[in-house]
């Protein structure tokens, strides 16, 4: 018979557990991979979901036809028992590790944006009450920036610099001494580990010829320890 | 206004009208020891050709540029609006007629080797016209400049009235004709240029606007020629031959800014 020989043929038990150690396993590493693991849980997420669903659907069909009913329900639950475990263990790592990257470049704006000269000086601030620097919730920053001539004349962005300044708990900014010099498209590094209440983040624009106006816009801004 | 002069004017107004038949060669040579050099041919001063005779300090700069990458050069003759297509489609390698770097044109796939000359845009009127700054023409009349130009653009930036010329000699020759326009504007060393030539004209003191960056275009991705030209234009910059050349076609030593600093070269990248 069919049936008979489908019992006779044990489920293998140490699938199960590779099952349970791979889930664990990619939970964490999404989880330490910060905002870039977010994105690929996404895609990961849809890629699993039209995989099984033709899968589910066959099994059930499969199931039906052999005449096989008995529900694995001891089965089921510890496979869901060892999955709630693996993402807790997960989760209780990174909130107490707390080594994940923050994307906070949607709660980083700038004090003003467009129209900027030379010379300008503006202020990274939070967004509302969020305030990823205040106090910084990682000792490092990462802020990726460009500019854009609006105009279609007049050659500015090529040799602008903007000079980023760091004032640590309310300390005045000194642009005398920036902590980092660079160029649209750039990525600079700032090391915020010295404040403990608030690290306010300056930035002035410099351009060698004074009739440009650019805007300038964070692209992105990351806070890492 | 002498003889000398006016046959100038009309020399280089018929060549204005004209250099667009004669910009292309039919049958380019394509030998490696050859380099096409795009130009411009209505800019006394900086690059002008008569019909017979070409004349002005870019074309000293592209002979000495060409001559230390030991290339014989090829001049073709361009129109302002043709200056990108000609770089894009490889009619020429390289591209010397008061080409302003701008951002705008970087963004579209120009690299520029430079800048080798800085200036700024400025206004030229009939002598007779009373305008003493640029800014009692912004109100009370129509400006000239050529199709295609960082100059158009930035007049209708900064509210001027502007109508398109086809080429600086196009705009010069619509400003002695009559009314049809009341002042004709580009960079002001060129003004300057047109201003010599003719007493008719005379250029209004005082420049506007961002800086006129001159740059050697080039098509972006060649870092090798890129890196050859950069090279040969700092030793040029270097050698005195770039302010012999200054002197030769504007007869007046550089002003402060006039010449970059050579040291502040763009990066080929």
């Amino acid at each position: 018979m069919e049936s008979e020989a489908i019992e006779r043929q044990p489920w293998p038990r140490w699938i199960v557990a590779v099952v349970v150690l791979a889930a664990g396993a990619i939970t964490v590493l999404l989880l330490a991979l910060g905002s870039v693991g977010a994105d690929v849980a996404q895609v990961l997420a849809l890629t699993t979901t039209l995989l099984t669903a033709p899968l589910s659907v066959w099994g059930v069909g499969s199931r039906l036809r052999s005449g096989r009913t008995r529900n694995p329900r001891r089965k089921v639950v510890i496979i869901g028992a060892a999955a709630v475990c693996g993402v807790a263990a997960a989760a209780a790592l990174w909130f107490f590790g707390g080594q994940a990257d923050l994307n906070v470049t949607g709660d980083t704006m700038l004090s003003r944006s467009t129209g900027l000269a030379d010379g300008d000086r503006v202020e990274l601030v939070g967004l509302g009450s969020v305030h990823p620097f205040a106090p910084p919730r990682r000792d490092n920053a990462k802020i990726r920036f460009s500019l854009r001539n609006q105009d279609r004349t007049g050659y500015c962005v090529g040799p602008a610099v903007v000079e980023f300044v760091l004032a640590v708990d309310s300390e005045p900014p000194d642009f005398g001494n920036p902590a980092r010099r660079a160029h649209s498209g750039d990525e600079v590094d700032l090391d915020l580990s010295a404040a403990t209440r608030v690290a306010a983040v300056h930035a002035r624009v410099t351009m060698p010829d004074k009739a440009c106006r650019v805007d300038l816009q964070l692209d992105r801004v990351l806070l890492y320890n | 206004m002498s003889h000398r002069s006016t046959a100038m004017v009309v020399a280089v107004v018929a060549v204005g009208l004209a250099v667009t038949a004669c910009s292309t060669p039919s049958e380019p040579d394509r030998s490696p020891d050859i380099i096409h050099i795009g130009v411009q041919t209505d800019q006394p001063g900086l690059g002008y050709f008569d019909g017979q005779v070409r004349s002005g300090f870019e074309y000293d700069m592209a002979n000495w540029l060409a001559d230390k990458l030991g290339r014989k050069p090829y001049f073709v003759d361009l129109k302002p609006d043709a200056r990108e297509i000609a770089l894009r489609d490889g009619g020429v390698e390289l591209m010397i007629g008061t080409y302003s770097q701008t951002d705008a044109r970087e963004r579209e796939g120009v690299a520029f080797v430079g800048p080798y000359l800085i200036t700024q845009q400025g206004m030229l009127v009939r002598a007779t016209d009373p305008a003493t700054d640029p800014e009692a023409v912004r109100s009370s009349g129509t400006v000239c400049a050529a199709r295609g130009t960082t100059s158009f653009d930035q007049l209708g930036e900064l509210g001027y009235h502007p109508f398109e010329g086809t080429g600086d000699g196009d705009c010069v020759r619509l400003l002695l004709q009559g009314n049809t326009v009341r002042a004709a504007s580009t960079d002001q060393l060129i003004l300057r240029g047109w201003a010599n030539a003719d007493q008719r004209l005379r250029v209004i003191d005082g420049v506007f606007g961002k800086q006129e960056r001159y740059g050697i275009g080039l098509r972006r991705g060649n870092r090798d020629l890129c890196a050859r030209v950069t090279a040969a234009l700092k030793e040029y910059m270097l050698s005195g031959d770039w302010e012999t050349h200054y002197r030769n076609h504007f007869a007046t030593a550089p002003g402060p800014g006039t010449k970059p600093d050579v040291n502040g070269l763009n990066r080929c990248s």
